[in-house]
């Protein structure tokens, strides 16, 4: 059996062939340094990174820009929201968009944009960012039974594992029966977005609109029942532990990589760790101060 | 040195009840089945095929809650007794849709599935799928995607997926209901090749023509019970199935008809009418059949003229220059290859899609603007064809079957009045006169597909489109469907169903490659070889039959009063 069968058939891109035990952890160490991560700058790099990972990726152009366009709507949106409704203190009035004005006796405060307002959104905007290009790119460039062949490694239950590439398997297909049924909602009537198109109606628009998820669902639970019993007649047991297959190998390139990977993250965690025990008052080395200066400043 | 017992599977007394259901879904069933044996399960929907073949497998009481008693024994082996990975490599249960089943996007993984269930060591895995793939043929397909395999590959794969498990027996559940004829064939010479080397088939299947030409004894269930045994060929057989109300196989009716033994396999038939084949029989039978084009002389209702269709503005065209009209009245099969174009030709014509090139003229207006990414106003509606998807299900969305039908009417803006009306007419007329308040999909496989014909009939438009209408449907399922059917309604049905094509189409058009390259009528079909083979069609056992004795009918009725006389 070569090992091209469990590889992607796509054609292996370089982030489509690493290591998905790889893959994996660095996912984990991004999602875990963009909980630690505070500095703009820091969650900056860490955006950068992934950005650079998922280059790794093929995909066509117009996946390409409906990815730019959706994290640019993240980011928009959470700078403008926090700007404007930011409101921890102190905080910094960039313009004033409406003044504070008299409503019939009621005093209406105004509209603000506040600095500290876009700083914590431009930090909240690349935290998830940062997250969803590494989810994307492990998720993307993993062919399921090698993803399963990692969470089996990594010691995950088998019921979660499965269930995890079950999934990934399935979404696609769900998707499109949505599509199919909104098609039919239109080849039965001629309703053009496949819900009542009755402005005036929203409560009849969103009764036609969950009616539409009915056969989507229903097709989903004969799905999964078949699902369940081909994989019950062939000795699937949730509660048992096997070796993982295809057999993982990391080449050393993989290996040191890996190692500096989670070095780097533990060694930042241990930073802000620290930093965070001194600034409450519980731990205070002078020894570490450089080390303090260091994790204010940039994590 | 051959130690095993002769009885594969021996089911003693056996009954299951569901949790929360009062009456048994199987009752005091007691069978043997000999190793190496093929044999049917038949019987009406409901009658217990799938959950004898559940408890055959040992997923009753494994995996199903409920009450059993009695005792399957595999092999000498109480599956009550048995651990699930022991099952496993005892028995293996293939099921109707192979996508439902695939677990994973690699065909070697799929295969390798079983095995790690197992717990068995990398290299015994890799020698496991290797030998698996080698035994239905898809060795090539090793490093392929799953979604780059046909309908009739991924069966195999999945039965693939069992073998490498070794299973001395395998369970199959409609496993050809979802695929077209040559991969049914397919399918099931490489069912034949595993019972020569020794495996025990118990299928469950609704396409009685193929599997009764291969099967050793048939199992008639009723109500949950067993009502008969007997094998293909035997008379007891048409009593039996008369009991149970079933509908015999095509060739085994007409035997019957004659007062024969209802042999399911044309030689045997051939051999027991005493006919021989005429050396012109084919030559005979193609001029019986040349008889021209279809012709008919009612109103144009629908009208295809150079239409073209490609999904993406620079991608391949999936539709090339096709023109046909469709008249009043008339019934056309529109057949061809998986992927040459035929779902699309119906969802351009319905206004799913946008022709690249063309017209479309349904009724007196042009339809070709008229599609979903443009039409606003839903009085213009009627002026496209009706078309039913081939999943029936996805368009059914609402609580009962009178407000699927009433939905058209009334967005249309008809009165109440009128619509009821229109609801008792339609039901009366497809047969849901009694079903108006049942939930839509609670209701039969069948059934579902009317509610789904009858709602779309509720657009009345002059033209209906339905797509694959007999895939996972049994023959009377098709049959009251183009009953029910009003006689002035233009039907244009997408099929591979040879025997559909002959009893409910005055036409065919066939589509390959996108190309219209046929219009003829169905005996005009028949009789072309190269059109069949470019169509991917078979001929079932009966046109076999006539073939080569060199007839004309089409149809049991047909062909019996023509061996009569």
């Amino acid at each position: 059996m070569s090992a091209g069968a469990f590889t992607a058939a796509r054609g292996a891109a370089w982030l489509e062939d690493l290591d998905p035990r790889m893959k994996l952890c660095w996912l984990a160490c991004v999602s875990l340094l963009s909980v630690v991560l505070d500095s703009v700058v820091g969650l900056g790099v860490l955006c950068a990174l992934s950005s650079v990972v998922i280059t790794g990726l093929r995909m066509p152009a117009r996946a390409w820009g409906l990815l730019g366009f959706v994290l640019a709507a993240i980011v928009w949106g959470t700078i403008l929201s926090q700007g404007l409704f930011y409101a921890a203190e102190p905080r910094t009035t960039l313009v004033t968009l409406l003044p504070p004005w008299n409503l019939g006796g009621w005093q209406l405060g105004g509209l603000r944009l506040y600095r500290e307002g876009l700083t914590y959104g431009l930090a909240q905007s690349l935290r998830m960012i940062a997250v969803t290009l590494a989810g994307l790119a492990v998720c993307l460039s993993t062919t399921p039974p090698r993803l399963l062949a990692a969470l089996t490694w990594l010691r995950v239950p088998s019921a979660i594992g499965f269930m995890t590439v079950a999934s990934l398997r399935f979404v696609p297909l769900v998707l499109g029966e949505y599509q199919t049924v909104r098609q039919a909602r239109w080849l039965r009537s001629g309703a053009r977005q496949g819900i009542n198109t009755r402005p005036w109606q929203p409560f009849a628009q969103m009764r036609v609109g969950i009616a539409l998820l009915v056969p989507v669902i229903a097709a989903a639970l004969r799905r999964a029942t078949a699902l369940a019993t081909s994989v019950a007649a062939r000795g699937f047991d949730p509660a048992a532990r096997h070796a993982p297959y295809p057999p993982l190998r990391m080449r050393l390139a993989e290996g040191l990589a890996l190692a500096a990977l989670l070095a780097t993250t533990g060694a930042i965690v241990a930073a802000k760790v620290l930093y965070w025990l001194y600034v409450g008052e519980m731990y205070y080395r002078p020894t570490l101060r450089p080390l303090y200066e260091l994790a204010r400043s940039w994590m | 040195m051959n130690d095993q017992p002769s009885a594969a599977i021996e089911v003693e007394r056996l009954s299951f009840t569901y949790a929360g259901r009062e009456q048994p879904a199987v009752r005091e069933l007691s069978f043997r089945i000999r190793a190496g044996e093929w044999v049917v399960l038949a019987g009406a929907t409901g009658s217990g095929k799938s959950t004898l073949l559940r408890a055959l497998a040992g997923l009753i009481p494994h995996h199903s809650h409920g009450r059993m008693e009695g005792s399957v024994r595999l092999f000498g082996r109480d599956t009550r007794a048995t651990s699930a990975s022991e099952l496993a490599s005892t028995v293996g249960l293939v099921l109707q849709s192979p996508d439902d089943q695939l677990t994973s996007t690699s065909v070697a993984a799929e295969v390798a599935f079983g095995l790690v269930n197992l717990g068995l060591p990398t290299k015994e895995i890799s020698a496991g799928i290797a030998a698996a793939l080698a035994g239905v043929g898809l060795t090539q397909m090793a490093d392929r995607s799953t979604a780059e395999l046909s309908g009739g590959q991924k069966q195999r794969l999945i039965v693939a997926s069992l073998l490498a498990m070794r299973p001395r027996v395998l369970l199959v559940d409609e496993p050809l209901s979802q695929l077209d004829p040559v991969a049914a064939d397919e399918l099931l010479s490489t069912f034949d090749e595993l019972r020569a080397a020794g495996m025990t088939i118990v299928a469950v299947e609704h396409r009685l023509d193929e599997m009764f030409a291969k099967a050793d004894r048939v199992l008639v269930l009723t109500d949950g019970g067993l009502l008969g045994e007997a094998s293909p060929g035997d008379p007891a057989l048409t009593t039996l199935f008369d009991k149970a109300r079933l509908r015999l196989p095509d060739l085994p009716q007409v035997m019957h008809t004659l007062g024969k033994r209802p042999m399911p396999r044309v030689d045997d038939a051939l051999a027991m009418l005493a006919r021989r084949e005429s050396r012109d029989s084919h030559d005979s039978y193609s001029r019986s059949n040349s008889d021209g084009a279809p012709r008919s002389n009612g109103k144009v209702l629908l009208s295809s003229k150079q239409l073209s269709f490609a999904y993406t503005r620079r991608g391949l065209p999936v539709l090339r220059d096709v023109s046909f009209d469709l008249r009043d009245g008339q019934r056309t099969a529109l057949v061809g290859p998986n992927g040459a174009g035929k779902s699309t030709l119906l969802a351009v014509l319905a206004g799913l899609h946008r022709p690249t090139a063309g017209t479309i003229v349904c009724g007196d207006a042009n339809a070709s603007d008229n599609h979903v990414a443009r039409d606003r106003d839903r009085s213009q509606r009627t002026s496209r064809p009706g078309l039913v998807l081939q999943n029936p299900d996805l368009m059914l969305f609402c609580d009962s079957v009178r407000d699927e039908l009433a939905l058209a009417p009334r967005e249309r803006g008809l009165d109440e009045r009128a619509v009821d009306i229109m609801i008792e007419q339609l039901a009366g007329q497809i047969g849901l006169a009694n079903e108006l308040d049942s939930a839509p999909l609670a209701l039969s496989q069948g059934q579902r597909l009317r509610v789904a014909v009858a709602a779309t009939l509720a657009l009345d438009s002059p033209v209906l489109l339905l797509d694959e209408p007999t895939m996972g449907q049994d023959a009377d399922q098709v049959d009251r469907l183009f009953a029910a059917l009003p006689d002035d309604q233009i039907v244009l049905f997408a099929t591979h169903d040879v025997r559909a094509i002959t009893r409910h189409a005055r036409r065919v058009l066939v589509l390959a490659d996108g190309v219209l390259i046929a219009d003829c009528t169905p005996a005009q079909l028949l009789a072309d070889d190269e059109l069949l083979a470019k169509a991917r069609l078979r001929l079932p056992p009966l046109l076999e039959l006539r073939r080569r004795l060199g007839l004309a009918g089409l149809t049991v009725e047909a062909l019996s009063r023509e061996l009569e006389s």
